[in-house]
């Protein structure tokens, strides 16, 4: 808010300048949060007999389901969040260089993947339970064991892969935010535990809201784990109404309720940020000194750190290799061809999306003030699960090309059929606006580094806008461009809901066979390409955990 | 020089910023003129409009009244508003925002468009050399001390031969020596280039020293414009009398056109018989020697000059007087002080 409030002062301190640029940004941000309007205003579209249907038999099992794994994944990444934070921020011993980046590799794991790593492995069937029933000699209804494809399972699974949010953020709030206190706290002898409990979580809690609601987000986006695991969500009954039933009216209406719920948390978050904070994060970057652990304590700390990171991370990709490995030499045929179209689609998806974020934070730069409000709203697409997105999109072109059918019927008596329904643009349209925010927050932190008096500086020296643009941003912002490119490519690849619903007939990515093979139990065919978009997501985790955990590093070596 | 004759350099008539984000008047009814081949300095505290007036020239800044106008060309007024890049103004920006992939030479060309790159490059190291940095061309903005970026970033916005220049505190925050060489090497530089400049700076002494009028703001008003000599001498009000110089405050009542004082009266026309004044006293305006005994509380070299704090017979006010060190009496003892009727001004009593 304070940032927020700076930036709106400067920006009230540089001229407005109205020209194409702004304009084609204003204009394109309208165009990306169109498909939101369609889904909202698709609710006053008559209804057909399904939507009763639902609302009688499965809306309420939807809403549980969907807001009872939300808390559940907020509270469990919290704990798993805040604590392996708290260690590595504020206490030495045995890996904590190591966990201090580790810990971070969860996120390469999206949920599906590992939902279907852990439903395979502790299954009934599964290589655990048949272990302990050869050992102990057990038979079927002889034992309890808990049932993974059940939303405790499903909570427990999301935890595992998003915790890393809220421990990142936390983590930095620890770290540095809080340091002068922290140390103040200790001075005035209070031990570790109390300060803990009534410095550094307080201090921390707008950190832990924001972590907690992106880990809450995710959950809300996430179809493939309700899929694997059978449960009800809206995600999956908005899948399942217009997959099974062809129904884009019903769809669009859950997807409403599911907008709702998301506007919901927004809200909830930004309130609670508001409220929790005491000060503006005016302290300076210093990291704090830590408790030294030894003997038990530090035992237990590092089994603290590799827990998450064995069972969010490590086991699950071991299991993927062995899989794959077990399967043997006959690699799935359709894997290359699938392996390329996912790199062309994401290649042309973040060339497009970085282009739109650039236009549109150039327009911010060049404007801020009469930009702002459409680049706010179109950034909020990142905020709206997949499937709502891909509902929209559907009802946007489905409206487009039905009016350019009926005038052109009009105006040369033969309809064009439908021109983009079905096709690939849709496809990249609808990635554009679910990741226009993590290209344009990747661009506008490079732009925030460059000053304003260097545009000033341009202007007054006659080059304007191109130039300044050519000139001056492009060789400033490589790093920045370069930090979106890699982030929405990941994105896109990893991308599971709105690919299931857009993608065009016959047409496969990555993560749609991942998910169809293990839909179908197929681990070693699944195996290989949930390998490969593992892999691709290593990389953005390299970008983000040094942008995060740089104060940390410096502190490493200069003590 | 004779088509510098025929220009009328830059005309302020009348200007009103607004502040975009809470519509506070930033700079109210500004009049101001420079000529080419002048040096206008603009002092005042922080907050006074001085960067607001800068920027407004520059055409960064919108504009809410009156107008601008160089050498006859209307930049900006009720209905035009030419934006920067066409304006023909420089302007030094206070940390000389070097663009900080390009070199020293690279900086200076980077505003000439239209022209051959060998011409564009014979041209930045003219530049350059004319603000003595030839050696420094190849070097990167991060390799250069403050001063030297400062003085790249001035031979950046001379290259473009505009019309006005603006220098926005371009000696902040560089140690007093090198910021009194560098004032004056660019004012040097300045007046040859023929422009008009128009700089803001902090230090009251520098712009005593180098320019070759002041103006005066405050509150987003110029109170007064003219040589340093005529503010010193004459200054229009107690604000203005305060800025050049260290000054004695002493509230007085007028009576039968004067004011007394310690000292002796002080002539107070034009006031009505009775009404609260202020006297303002120059430090250097109490002069050793003979006239009224006052005791000599004490004494503080400031190398050349002293200040020494007197407190006259009668009186529980303590007074400072700067004399030349040399000539500083010993504190304790008793002197003889009178005023310079020249450097002592009375002013109403502000409401």
């Amino acid at each position: 808010m304070g940032a927020a409030l700076a930036r709106l002062s400067s920006a009230g301190r540089r001229i407005r300048t109205l020209n194409s640029w702004t304009w084609t940004a204003s204009v394109t941000s309208l165009l990306l949060i169109a498909p939101l309007l369609v889904v909202v205003f698709g609710l006053s579209a008559p209804a057909n007999d399904l939507w009763p249907h639902l609302v009688d038999t499965v809306l309420a099992g939807y809403i549980v389901n969907t807001v009872g794994i939300a808390l559940g994944v907020a509270l469990g990444t919290a704990i798993l969040g805040v604590s392996t934070a708290w260690l590595i921020a504020m206490c030495d011993f045995p890996g904590r260089a190591f966990f201090s980046w580790a810990l971070v590799l969860p996120l390469a794991l999206p949920g599906y993947i590992a939902a279907f790593v852990y439903g395979d492995l502790l299954e009934f069937a599964g290589p655990i339970q048949t272990a302990l029933r050869d050992y102990f000699g057990w038979a079927k209804g002889d034992y309890w064991f808990p049932a993974v494809r059940s939303p405790l399972g499903a909570v427990v699974v999301l935890s595992l892969v998003l915790y890393p949010y809220v421990y990142l953020l936390v983590q930095t709030a620890f770290a540095t935010q809080s340091a002068t206190l922290i140390e103040t706290g200790r001075l005035l002898g209070r031990g570790p535990l109390r300060i803990f409990r009534t410095l550094a979580v307080p201090l921390a809690r707008p950190a832990l809201v924001a972590g907690c609601a992106l880990a809450v987000m995710e959950t809300l986006n996430d179809i493939g784990v309700m899929e694997l695991f059978g449960i009800g969500t809206f995600t999956t009954g908005i899948y399942r109404a217009w997959f099974g039933f062809g129904d884009i009216g019903a769809a669009a209406r859950l997807a409403t309720v599911l907008l709702l719920v998301v506007l919901a948390v927004l809200w909830a978050e930004r309130r609670l940020r508001k409220s929790l904070r005491y000060h503006p994060e005016n302290d300076r970057s210093r990291p704090v000194i830590r408790y030294v652990l030894r003997g038990r304590r530090a035992a237990i700390a590092t089994l603290g750190c590799g827990l998450p990171v064995l069972l969010g991370f490590a086991l699950p990709a071991v299991f993927l290799a062995w899989w794959h490995v077990r399967a043997g030499a006959p690699i799935d045929p359709a894997f290359p061809a699938i392996m390329l179209n996912t790199l062309g689609l994401a290649l042309a998806a973040t060339a497009l999306t970085v282009a739109i974020a650039w236009l549109v934070v150039f327009g911010l730069r060049l404007d801020p003030a009469f930009v702002r409000p459409f680049a706010r709203t179109a950034g909020a697409g990142y905020a709206v699960p997949g499937v709502v997105v891909a509902v929209g999109v559907l009802g946007l072109c489905s409206l487009f090309d039905h009016a350019v059918d009926d005038v052109s019927r009009m105006i040369f008596g033969v309809g064009t059929g439908l021109l983009l329904s079905g096709t690939v643009t849709v496809l990249l349209f609808a990635y554009a606006v679910r990741f226009l925010a993590v290209s344009m927050n990747a661009l506008e932190s490079s732009y925030h580094r460059i000053p304003s008096t260097l545009d000033a500086a341009a202007r007054t020296l006659g080059v304007f806008p191109r130039g300044m643009l050519v000139r001056v941003h492009v060789p400033l912002l490589r790093g920045g461009i370069a930090t979106a490119a890699a982030l929405v490519f990941v994105e896109v690849m990893k991308e599971l809901p709105a690919t299931l619903i857009l993608r065009p007939f016959d047409f496969n990515t990555l993560a749609v066979r991942a998910f169809e093979m293990a839909h179908e139990e197929r681990m070693a065919d699944a195996a290989l390409p949930a390998i490969a978009i593992v892999a691709v997501g290593l990389v953005p985790l390299i970008v983000l955990s040094r942008r995060f955990l740089q104060p940390n590093v410096a502190a490493e070596t200069s003590s | 020089m004779m088509a510098g004759e025929a220009k009328h350099g830059l005309e302020v008539r009348g200007l009103s910023v607004r502040s975009q984000a809470s519509g506070k008047a930033l700079i109210t009814d500004v009049f101001l003129d420079a000529k080419h081949g002048e040096v206008l300095w603009i002092v005042g505290p922080s907050g006074a409009g001085k960067t607001t007036l800068l920027r407004a020239i520059a055409g960064i800044e919108h504009i809410h009244g009156g107008s601008i106008v160089v050498d006859g060309r209307v930049l900006a007024n009720r209905s035009i508003e030419v934006p920067p890049e066409q304006r023909r103004v420089g302007m030094v920006f206070q940390n000389a925002a070097l663009f900080p992939h390009l070199s020293a030479a690279d900086n200076v060309a980077f505003g000439l468009n239209g022209r051959a790159r060998p011409a564009r490059a014979t041209r930045a190291q003219e530049m350059l050399e004319r603000v003595e940095l030839a050696d420094v061309a190849e070097r990167l903005p991060h390799t250069l001390s403050g001063g030297e970026a400062q003085r790249v970033a001035l031979a950046r916005a001379l290259a473009t031969d505009p019309d006005v220049m603006l220098l926005d505190e371009p000696f902040a925050g560089l140690d007093p020596q090198l910021r009194t060489d560098l004032a004056a090497a660019v004012c040097r530089v300045l007046r040859d280039s023929g422009t008009v400049a128009v700089l803001v700076g902090h230090n009251p002494e520098d712009a005593m020293r180098f320019a070759d009028r002041i103006s005066v703001m405050h509150d987003g008003r110029v109170l007064q414009l003219g040589t340093p000599e005529e503010i010193y001498s004459h200054p229009n009000d107690a604000f203005c009398a305060g800025i050049l110089g260290h000054v004695n405050r002493i509230p007085v009542k007028v009576q039968g056109g004067q004011v007394a004082t310690p000292f002796g009266p002080v002539g107070a026309p034009g006031f009505s018989e009775g009404s609260a004044a202020e006297l303002l006293v120059r430090e250097e305006g109490l002069l050793l020697g003979n006239g009224t005994p006052v005791m000599v509380r004490s004494v503080r070299s400031l190398g050349a000059l002293a200040v020494v704090a007197i407190q006259p017979r009668d009186d529980s006010r303590i007074l400072h007087a700067r004399v030349p060190a040399d000539s500083a009496p010993a504190e304790g003892t008793e002197i003889l002080v009178r005023l310079d009727p020249a450097r002592a001004f009375v002013f109403p009593m502000d409401g």
